[in-house]
């Protein structure tokens, strides 16, 4: 590890807990967490998108696993670091695949997509599962929406961000519930409540690629953003 | 390969914290039911109700009450964190509790009209203390 990098390194993690401890004072999620209890904006995740396109994905591991024991440590508890350990492995290896393999991560967001879907209406009381023509309207949905994605994705390289982050976002709460399922033993909550984080998710994550998106082009200006074209 | 020491030390703390908080949850809990200890005993007079609700942490059943009569049930950890559910006979709303982000606090009440429609369904969770009230039909 060269000094140029161990600079780069602290500088980005020194980074990230400021954004976490500003996630934190946010008044909006105050007004929110009444409402979808858990929802965070999750600005630190533009430090480790930047991570991902600037680094190797060794260093965005250890940057991810370094915020959020320290971050545990310093806002938290013990059982928030695991909840949001397992969040955030499951989101980087997420958002690794998205940007290493775009056609795999679109349909991994899509998947998502549709068992979310099936999830909310089942949960409404709408739909019988057997019925076929819901089933293919919402995989057609499902198929749109993967189309839409890797588009997104490979089209326009300047807006790859904003899928990566997606699916980040999404995954993040996905792992997240997982844990907390498997703690608490209530399986019930990954169908009553993830169709919710989900969407949230995504719409989070969106928010987060378009700061992300910002500060890259803005470094980008200066001559020390992620280079146009990327490499892995 | 020093920042897979890095890591590999990261992991290591992070198993010992699992432990901790596994473990934490799962001794020396108390349950005060409107005042009065009640140890290794799962309290449900049965009422004929509907609704029921079922107070557990970590998977293990504490209690089981009914809906629709009065009772404030003060769940006690090992290192004096606590939680209290409080049920009048029309809501269920967790009152008060110890932990970190007052998630389970703000996650309002439970009544017979909103059972369906909230967020969370019947269930109100305070992730921290891993303890999980869930007002459920019979």
């Amino acid at each position: 590890m060269t000094p140029r990098r161990l600079a780069q390194f602290s500088l980005l993690l020194a980074l990230t807990l400021v954004l976490s401890w500003l996630d934190r004072s946010i008044p909006v999620t105050w007004f929110l967490s009444g409402a979808i209890p858990g929802i965070k904006l999750g600005l630190a995740n533009t430090v480790l998108l930047y991570a991902i396109y600037l680094m190797d994905w060794k260093s965005a591991i250890v940057l991810m696993v370094a915020k959020v024991v320290l971050t545990g440590f310093m806002f938290g508890s013990l059982s928030a670091i695991l909840y949001s350990l397992s969040g955030g492995i499951l989101s980087l290896a997420v958002m690794l695949l998205v940007k290493r393999y775009p056609a795999i991560g679109a349909l991994v967001i899509a998947a998502a997509a549709f068992a979310s879907d099936v999830l909310i209406i089942r949960r409404a009381g709408g739909v019988p599962t057997g019925d076929m023509l819901w089933c293919a309207v919402l995989i057609a949905l499902a198929a749109v929406s993967a189309i839409v994605i890797y588009i997104l994705l490979r089209r326009h390289k300047d807006h790859e961000v904003l899928g990566v982050s997606l699916a980040g976002g999404v995954f993040h709460n996905v792992g997240q519930m997982l844990a907390a399922a498997a703690l608490l033993r209530v399986p019930q909550l990954l169908y009553i409540y993830l169709p919710v984080l989900v969407g949230m998710g995504a719409v989070v994550g969106c928010l987060t690629g378009i700061v992300a998106r910002l500060a890259f082009r803005a470094l980008r200006a200066n001559g020390a953003g992620p280079r146009k074209e990327s490499d892995t | 390969m020093k920042r897979f020491f890095c890591l590999l030390a990261a992991l290591l703390l992070l198993a010992a914290s699992t432990a901790c908080a596994s473990v934490r949850s799962d001794l020396g809990i108390t349950v005060l039911v409107d005042g009065a200890v009640c140890e290794d005993e799962v309290v449900s007079p049965d009422s004929g109700d509907d609704l029921r609700v079922r107070i557990t942490i970590n998977g293990y059943l504490l209690i089981d009450l009914p809906f629709s009569q009065p009772h404030a049930v003060t769940v006690r950890l090992i290192n004096n964190e606590e939680n209290v559910v409080q049920i009048t006979g029309e809501k269920v709303y967790m009152e008060s509790s110890t932990c970190d982000n007052q998630d389970c606090v703000m996650m309002g009440e439970v009544t017979r009209d909103n059972l369906e429609m909230r967020v969370l369904g019947g269930y109100i969770i305070c992730l921290p203390h891993l303890i999980s009230v869930e007002v459920y039909s019979v």
